[in-house]
């Protein structure tokens, strides 16, 4: 009788947990769907924010070219946004924008690449541990820094040497921008060299090869598909890069391939646009935008190379 | 069959040791460029600046006198973005 009741009173017990379980059952499985929706909401917020920079930019740079025929844009080599009849080429714009570009890769192309060489085939293990933070503090300087730094220190040192050199001018932000590039190519370029395996090394010192020879002929080689893709994206930052240019180089409008002159990117004219003269809805107003679609044109073009390079390359091991 | 000339091999191994060599201290003055930079760049702006950092700088406003103008609107705005985009 006792042991009946007991029995009962388990099974009673029994069916209450169960609809318990089916109650908090319900909430929980509210739950799993809940916190995975949230967090992909979360996830498409930059997704959305991408979206709607690239609508406003696209949706303005169409009103510009309703007011400025496109083949003038990309054709006219005067820019002269603030003149009585106003003329809108982008090529002086482009042209300051790939020479400072080229100008810092000829600075940090050669000596990132050799100071990648250097940490990851020739020093030791202490020594990079020290020099290979220490190189990466250059990254972390706001460019604002760097711009005065350009405008002060190295234009006039540029000057002493060579006179002809104009008070702003694009090689010496040119130059400077290499500087800051310097430890992006350096350290992107030392872990591809670094991630060639030491086997490889090895067999080519078991061959009777110096150092050098073994970096030349086979680190390199391996390596090449990191070592381009790290170029790439030192162009493509340098293609981004405002403050120093805009600090550094004036805001001549200048169409020339004479580096002693002043010249303006598509970054530094922005800043001179957004800064003051443009009142909403003019067309120097609606330029901005062009300027800005073919900026990240250019940028986004360079980084979707260094990543069909850094694939298409790939030596595995 | 001789697949070497060694006395041409070791003819070469001094220059190849050598190249080596001064290639290597050319890295290292490669890799110390940048850091030499940084040590200037830092050392200008610490001896032109240090002489002007004071309490009153850093905790006043802006003015159109230079002598009285600080900096604490600009750091306040900096603290404020910096929260704004962590939050």
């Amino acid at each position: 009788m006792t042991s009946n009741s007991e029995a009962r009173k388990s099974t009673v017990s029994v069916r209450e947990m169960i609809e318990k379980k089916k109650a908090t059952k319900i909430l929980s499985k509210f739950k799993e769907k809940l916190v995975p929706m949230t967090l992909f909401l979360f996830a498409m917020v930059s997704i959305l924010t991408t979206f709607g920079i690239i609508y406003t930019l696209f949706s303005e740079t169409v009103e510009f070219f309703k007011r400025v025929p496109i083949t003038d844009f990309f054709t006219g080599t005067v820019l002269r946004p603030l003149s009585q009849n106003p003329e809108f080429g982008v090529l002086p714009l482009i042209n300051g924008t790939l020479i400072s570009s080229i100008i810092a890769m000829l600075v940090a192309g050669p000596i990132g690449l050799m100071a990648a060489v250097y940490l990851s085939e020739y020093a030791s293990d202490r020594v990079r541990r020290v020099l290979k933070p220490l190189l990466e503090i250059l990254a972390g300087i706001p460019t604002v820094v760097y711009g005065f730094f350009a405008f002060t220190f190295v234009t006039p040192i540029i000057r002493s040497v060579w006179p002809d050199v104009d008070a702003t001018n694009i090689l010496s932000p040119g130059i400077v921008m290499g500087i800051m590039i310097i430890p992006m190519v350096a350290s992107l370029s030392e872990d591809a060299m670094s991630s060639v395996p030491k086997s490889m090394r090895e067999g080519a010192f078991a061959l009777g090869a110096t150092p050098l020879e073994s970096t030349f002929k086979v680190v390199i080689p391996a390596a090449l598909s990191g070592i381009i893709a790290s170029f790439i994206l030192g162009i493509s930052r340098a293609i981004g890069e405002t403050m120093i240019v805009t600090i550094a180089s004036g805001s001549s409008k200048n169409f020339t391939f004479d580096v002693t002159e002043s010249m303006q990117t598509m970054t530094a004219y922005i800043v001179e646009v957004a800064g003051g003269d443009a009142p909403a809805g003019s067309t120097i107003y609606f330029s901005l935008y062009a300027v800005a679609m073919t900026l990240f044109v250019f940028t986004l073009l360079m980084n979707l190379l260094a990543r069909y390079v850094s694939r298409k390359f790939r030596e595995e091991y | 069959m001789k697949y070497m000339d060694i006395n041409q091999v070791q003819k070469k191994m001094n220059t190849r040791i050598i190249k080596n060599n001064i290639l290597k201290y050319i890295f290292f003055i490669a890799t110390t460029f940048g850091l030499i930079v940084l040590a200037v760049l830092l050392l200008r702006v610490i001896t032109q600046g240090i002489g002007f950092i004071d309490i009153n700088f850093l905790t006043s406003k802006l003015s159109t006198d230079a002598n009285r103008a600080g900096i604490m609107g600009a750091i306040l705005g900096t603290c404020g973005l910096w929260l704004l985009s962590f939050q």
